[in-house]
């Protein structure tokens, strides 16, 4: 109860830092919103008054109060280029991108589990080795250029999906999803082949240990061993791994977002910074803070559930 | 052949595939063991006892290969039957307890669920409750009461000892008739390995349980063992019944072994004048890690304060070291001996007391793992050199060849040939590299010497070797030795005084003879007998008089 509260604070904390910096980060950067807005031709006058409609007249501490207190009460603001309320804006988007990195997410750790496991049972063969060099080379493609060549194979030599052929979620989930798989499985390749690598060794090094020999001596078969206690000791450290990898799609999906032309709030995101969209902007990494403060805190609270020597106090 | 024989292994040897070549870890080993028996297999580090036991037990790493010989247990050929047999035997008729308690036991999975393993491997027959019933009991017969707390703890809430008692809890669960103990006790304390090597002995006459039991320690197998097999590198030198072998041991290296474990036995140390200078002396000295709680606000935790975690060690702790002195410190792991050499040293700030050093002395520590407190990527000149520098600056020597005349000086003291100034620790051997360490303490000529278990981690033999070294250095600069060391034996052999430290406090200290042979307090006499040695003019039950 006690840790609780303290990640609780301790989450409030980190929220209150962004923020700040955020704001003041924007208040600082060379550009004005309004004359982005009015053009060059625009009057001093104009200017002057559309400075004052957006609320830039006010002194930064005012304006920043004024922002959060009206966060509290869902209002994010008014995007500058569209007029349009930020959460509106972005409720378009969040399912969008949300489930493109929920997928590759799940597609990561459906993929890499398994291969690792068959990586480590069969350590030393030919094809482990011929996959780990597979693997290393799989690793070193970006995922736009993994996006490009799923593009290029899948959709326009054997035709299993058609390019540039988003379809939204509102006019039908199955072919939404069928499309996403794609984008999904390029966010998620390269970082398969580095988990498969990672658990792969955790594994070997976890069947080295003295109770993985005690095992053996109560006549465990390799399976068992491996079941039973290889795999849960080998999984701690991958578990970091994996929650670093979720947090990182998000910002993998944005380049793939362009590569595969989905509306998802990435492209967004670099529209809104070049036009100096402050409420998007600030709305949308206040969101990507508490997305990461929240993956955190699983990983966390799920060290907490499988490791027993991770204690209350520390 | 013998047709009521449990085991017999004939011809066994086992090769090594570490590096290019295979190398052969072990040859011609013969070992034959008799239902109910107690059999032991001694030698030192590299002997391939481990190896040999392990081998029988189908247990052996990738590395290692048995090339040749049988190992037939009861009518089964356990080379040659098949995994899936031998699988059939690992757990349920031979158990295996390991050296180390702590790493041998899954760290993620509560005890009681590894107690039941055997069970669930070769029972599936007997559902859950029966099994958390006979691990209960397994438990309660393993000596420990608490049995449904050590049920569902998990191996880091349990002490060392309580670890080792549940692999042996899980080893006889499905009733083994043989029991392979590979250093059960080298991991524990001095009074836990008498309980465990008790509870052994219980096992076998109350069970008839076979134990195969691998030791580095003598004394630990006249203990336990009817009969013994004595290895040196990878071949058997002697064998045969215990008694026998202590007593007229026929191989010259049976015999080394034997003269190896200092004996303690009364005599008569030549008086030390006590008017030597006195060196250093500490009163009242408490101190600890961490921030620790004052008493009126231990317990208290408030919320993002800076909590009072640290832990008080050392208490009321008083004692001094004279010049030419060897002054022992002895007690179990977790006593605060290190933490008293730390505080000493001034590595730990003290809370209370005094730490009094009479002359501007320097003082230098050496430590019990060679391997780890030298640096690796250096030769040992290097080394010796950079301790050189560090020391008192006068010392340095101001051209090339003093400095060389000094390093070589600085091995001669440690018995070691010039050429070691261009090895590096990793082409040195145990003892040789404990001489380095050693020589590299002394470099800066210090007063008083630190030895944190100079000895625990190196072979009997070699052993006796450093101690012979540190008293000879004694003798010859005159340097006073503060020795840390849970082996009694050891202390005995070298030390004018000891001091006998429990929980942090010093319960009694004196001069040797006095302490070994008329301990007043309750823990030095349980110390002593766990160690085997009889106070108040008994013979010592290692080392009898009649050897």
């Amino acid at each position: 109860m006690r840790y609780a509260l303290k990640k609780l604070i301790s989450a409030i904390v980190t929220l209150f830092v962004v923020s700040v910096a955020v704001f003041f980060a924007f208040a600082v950067i060379p550009g004005d919103p309004a004359l982005r807005k009015l053009g060059t031709q625009a009057t001093p006058e104009a200017l002057e008054m559309m400075r004052s409609r957006m609320g830039l007249d006010q002194p930064l501490p005012v304006r920043y109060v004024q922002w959060v207190a009206a966060f509290f009460t869902g209002d994010m603001g008014t995007s500058f280029s569209y007029d349009i309320p930020v959460g509106t804006l972005l409720g378009d988007k969040l399912p969008v991108t949300g489930f493109l990195v929920l997928f590759s997410f799940v597609l990561l750790v459906v993929l890499s589990i398994p291969l690792s496991i068959w990586h480590a049972k069969h350590e030393n063969s030919r094809l482990d080795r011929a996959m780990l060099v597979a693997g290393q080379v799989i690793m070193a493609v970006p995922p736009f250029f993994m996006g490009i060549l799923l593009t290029f194979f899948f959709g326009i030599v054997l035709k299993l999906f058609t390019p540039g052929g988003y379809v939204s979620w509102q006019t039908d989930p199955g072919r939404f999803l069928a499309y996403l798989f794609w984008p999904s499985l390029a966010i998620a390749l390269p970082r398969v082949a580095m988990t498969v690598k990672l658990f792969r060794a955790e594994m070997l090094r976890e069947a080295g240990r003295d109770y993985v020999r005690t095992a053996y001596s109560r006549g465990h078969s390799t399976m068992d061993v491996l079941y039973r206690h290889v795999l849960k000791n080998a999984f701690l450290p991958l578990l970091t791994f994996l929650a670093m990898n979720l947090t990182d799609m998000v910002a993998g999906s944005v380049v793939i977002e362009q590569v595969f032309g989905i509306p998802g709030f990435g492209r967004f995101l670099l529209v809104s910074i070049l036009g100096r969209d402050y409420p998007v902007v600030e709305a949308i990494i206040m969101g990507l803070t508490a997305f990461i403060i929240l993956v955190n805190l699983v990983t966390d609270l799920l060290y907490r559930a499988i490791d027993p020597r991770i204690e209350e106090a520390s | 052949m013998n047709d009521n024989a449990l085991l017999t292994v004939q011809d066994l040897q086992i090769d090594f595939h570490d590096h290019q070549t295979p190398e052969t870890a072990v040859y011609d080993f013969d070992l034959t063991v008799f239902p109910g028996e107690i059999v032991g297999i001694v030698g030192e580090s590299g002997a391939g006892k481990s190896l040999s036991a392990l081998a029988v037990a189908g247990l052996l790493k990738r590395h290692s290969e048995i090339r040749a010989g049988n190992i037939l247990f009861e009518d089964e050929d356990l080379l040659h039957c098949g995994r899936e047999i031998l699988r059939s035997y690992q757990g349920d008729e031979i158990a295996v307890i390991f050296q180390e308690p702590m790493s041998s036991l899954d760290p993620l999975m509560r005890v009681g669920l590894q107690v039941e393993e055997s069970l669930v491997v070769h029972h599936p027959e007997i559902d859950a409750a029966e099994r958390k019933r006979r691990a209960l009991e397994a438990i309660r017969s393993v000596g420990m009461e608490d049995a449904e707390r050590v049920y569902s703890s998990y191996p880091h809430e349990l002490s060392g000892g309580m670890r080792q008692r549940c692999m042996i809890a899980a080893a006889m669960i499905a009733e083994p008739k043989i029991l392979i103990a590979d250093e059960p006790t080298t991991a524990l304390d001095v009074t836990v390995q008498a309980q465990i090597i008790e509870l052994l002995k219980r096992i076998n006459r109350e069970k008839r349980t076979a134990i195969l039991f691998i030791s580095h320690d003598l004394s630990l197998v006249k203990q336990l063992c009817e009969r013994v097999i004595v290895m040196k590198d990878g071949r058997i030198v002697e064998e045969g019944d215990t008694l026998r072998i202590f007593e007229h041991p026929k191989h010259a290296y049976t015999r080394e072994l034997i003269s190896a474990i200092p004996r303690v036995e009364k005599k008569e140390k030549q008086a030390k004048d006590q008017d030597r200078d006195l060196l250093l002396a500490v009163s009242g000295l408490d101190a600890g890690y961490g921030r620790i709680p004052a008493d009126n606000e231990a317990g208290k935790k408030r919320l993002f304060s800076l909590r009072a975690d640290g832990r008080q060690i050392l208490y009321d702790v008083s004692f001094s070291l004279h010049a030419g002195e060897i002054l022992g410190l002895a007690g179990e792991s977790g006593s605060g001996k290190s933490t008293l050499a730390k505080t000493i040293l001034g590595m730990i700030p003290k809370l209370r007391g005094e730490i009094r050093w009479e002359k501007k002395s320097g003082a230098a520590m050496v430590f019990q793992d060679p391997y780890g407190s030298l640096n690796p990527a250096h030769t040992v000149g290097w080394i010796l050199t950079e301790a050189l520098t560090k020391g008192k600056r006068r010392n340095f020597p101001e051209d090339e060849k003093a400095l060389h005349d000094r390093l070589v000086q600085s091995l001669e003291q440690v018995e070691l040939p010039e050429a070691f100034l261009e090895r590096r620790p990793s082409e040195l051997s145990g003892g040789q590299r404990q001489r380095v360490a050693i020589a590299e303490a002394l470099i800066s000529n210090p007063d008083v010497l630190i030895a944190d278990e100079p000895v625990s981690a190196l072979d009997v033999t070699v052993q006796a070797q450093i101690i012979t070294l540190l008293e000879k250095l004694r003798e010859e600069t005159g340097i006073a030795i503060l020795i840390i060391a849970h082996d009694l034996r050891v202390l005995y052999r070298i030390c004018d005084r000891v001091l006998i430290m429990k929980k942090g406090r010093i319960v009694e200290q004196g001069n040797v003879e006095k302490i070994y042979f008329d301990p007043q307090q309750p823990y030095t006499k349980e110390l002593l007998r766990a160690a085997g040695i009889r106070t108040n003019g008994e013979p010592d039950m290692t080392n009898g008089s009649r050897m």
